[in-house]
């Protein structure tokens, strides 16, 4: 059986709600790094300070899998919920640019307001830079189409 | 008194945007507005109820003017300080338009005073803005060399409402005076927290604010010094009420809560600021600790209750987030692409980014020990939370921006 679409919702929240954003924003597991000199880590980077918006994303890759994720971020609350949902997201899937769903997807299942889009769509650059995916084609969704 | 807030509602440390009304300004305040109250129209001289309700008007006047050093008559009643500031600016500009075109003010004023500005340019007026130095101060000097033989006004606040710097408008107003030029001060701040003596200051106008001095909000006055060549051309015309100033019928119930509020930091505003300071003092104390975090105006003189702080190497739209059960400022806008960041930051040479993780916590008359300790608790706790999940120093830059 392929693994869930997402990671599970508390009961009652449908992707819809405030709730859901904050439950990510608040709840920011999984954030650090490994330390670097490691062959199984692979690291990624997106936005700038001056931008106001800067993501570091650690993967821990072995035998094509993504073994554990972790991040770093500098942002607001929508950047950081985003970064909590991409790592527990990925842990346990193939290291492949095809399995990281778009950021507009996930904005769209953390009910992000539009003006937010962007910091989403900002950590799936950090986790598709640690992924060494530098064409960005179209891929990388695996609920629908991308559409920026 | 009893802090106003309960456990479970956020600590409130935004009194420079807003404060509370005073309870005992509520009692006055309804004094004046059931049945069976001094409710009439304080213009209807004809009937008993009317002349009680003029009456209530000039005490509340007399209580105005009281704190501030001014006769009674100097006070205007106005619907709060950006409408003193607009009366003071557009009608002070256009009376005497004959006279000149030129006008001054700082880099670092309230918007209600840089958006005047702005729309007497577009009516022909030249502007001049003069800036702050790193702490935030105008420079008496910098001003003097602004002015010009055609210079009609000059406004400069007496605290700043972002760092609670406090300006020298005794200077300011005596390099005016000297030069011919009048001087106006937004003086929503510094009322009721700093001693405000106007028959020995040098100012011609002055604002002033009601629901930031523990009254109503809706409410404000304008000190308009009694001289019969200040003439200021009205706003709002209509009933030739306020002297002709400001027309319409007059919000008794708004302007005894006023006159009340007035009266209690005449009494309670020496003794209140003592202790407000003493609370910020502790706060500041417990924050330097942390590395990282700067106070703004930290060498200027500053008013009692607030302080705005930098908070270096985060995101101030997190820290605010992690700060939930505060109810505290974001000292500007999100520089990431959401809104402009504060001007007043920016003109103490802030970036963009340190403007974005500027907050400003001020205090007031019902904040408690007890709540400076949560405050300062939770504060350490979210910055040290966001500073352990920042990214580690690094050039490199992804491909998208925001």
């Amino acid at each position: 059986m392929p693994p869930a679409p997402y990671p599970p919702l508390p009961p009652g929240e449908d992707g819809q709600s405030l709730a859901v954003f904050e439950r990510w924003a608040r709840d920011l597991r999984r954030t650090g790094g490994f330390g670097s000199g490691s062959p199984h880590v692979r690291e990624g980077w997106a936005g700038s300070v001056n931008a106001g918006c800067l993501i570091e994303f650690q993967l821990e890759i072995r035998d094509g899998m993504i073994q554990r994720a972790r991040y770093r971020y500098r942002g607001g609350p929508w950047t950081g919920a985003a970064c909590a949902y991409y790592a527990e997201w990925l842990e346990g899937r193939a290291a492949r640019p095809d399995e990281v769903p778009a950021g507009r997807v996930v904005a769209e299942r953390l009910a992000y307001p539009r003006i937010r889009y962007d910091e989403a769509l900002l950590v799936e650059d950090a986790i598709l830079d640690a992924l060494g995916n530098e064409t960005r084609s179209g891929c990388g969704d695996p609920f629908g189409s991308r559409t920026g | 008194m009893e802090g106003m807030q309960t456990r479970d509602r956020p600590i409130y440390l935004d009194y420079a945007a807003t404060t509370p009304a005073d309870p005992r300004v509520i009692a006055r305040m309804l004094e004046f507005l059931g049945p069976e109250s001094v409710f009439a129209n304080p213009a209807s001289a004809t009937h008993a109820p009317g002349r009680a309700a003029r009456e209530a008007v000039e005490a509340a006047r007399h209580e105005v003017a009281a704190l501030i050093g001014a006769e009674d008559h100097e006070v205007i009643f106005t619907s709060g300080a950006t409408e003193s500031n607009n009366l003071a600016l557009r009608g002070l500009a256009r009376a005497r338009r004959d006279r000149g075109r030129h006008l001054v003010t700082s880099q670092i004023e309230h918007s209600s005073v840089l958006d005047t500005m702005r729309s007497l340019e577009a009516e022909g007026f030249e502007v001049t803005r003069v800036p702050c130095d790193r702490n935030g101060c105008v420079d008496p000097e910098a001003v003097r060399r602004s002015l010009r033989p055609d210079t009609l006004l000059c406004s400069v606040m007496h605290v700043n409402n972002e760092t609670g710097v406090i300006q020298d408008i005794a200077a300011i107003g005596e390099i005016c005076r000297e030069q011919g030029t009048v001087f106006h001060v937004d003086a929503v701040q510094s009322a009721g927290k700093l001693p405000i003596d106007l028959s020995r200051l040098p100012v011609d106008l002055m604002s002033f604010s009601g629901h930031k001095l523990y009254g109503p909000k809706g409410i404000g006055a304008l000190y308009l010094r009694s001289d019969p060549e200040l003439v200021l051309e009205p706003l709002i015309r209509g009933g030739g009420q306020e002297r002709g100033l400001r027309a319409g019928t007059l919000a008794t119930h708004q302007i005894v809560a006023l006159g009340e509020a007035f009266r209690i930091a005449r009494l309670e505003g020496g003794a209140e600021a003592c202790r407000i300071q003493g609370l910020r003092d502790r706060l500041w104390t417990r924050l330097q600790a942390l590395s990282g975090v700067e106070l703004n105006g930290a060498s200027a003189p500053r008013v009692c209750g607030l302080l705005s702080l930098t908070f270096t190497g985060v995101g101030g739209e997190s820290l605010i987030f992690f700060l939930g059960k505060l109810a505290l400022a974001q000292g500007s806008a999100c520089a990431s692409a959401k809104g402009e960041p504060s001007h007043v930051l920016k003109a103490l040479g802030r970036s963009d980014v340190e403007a974005e993780a500027t907050l400003r916590v001020s205090l007031g008359r019902f904040t408690t020990e007890d709540e400076i300790e949560c405050a300062g608790a939770a504060i350490a706790e979210a910055y040290g939370r966001m500073r352990e999940v920042a990214p580690r120093e690094r050039s490199r830059m992804g491909s998208r921006t925001v």
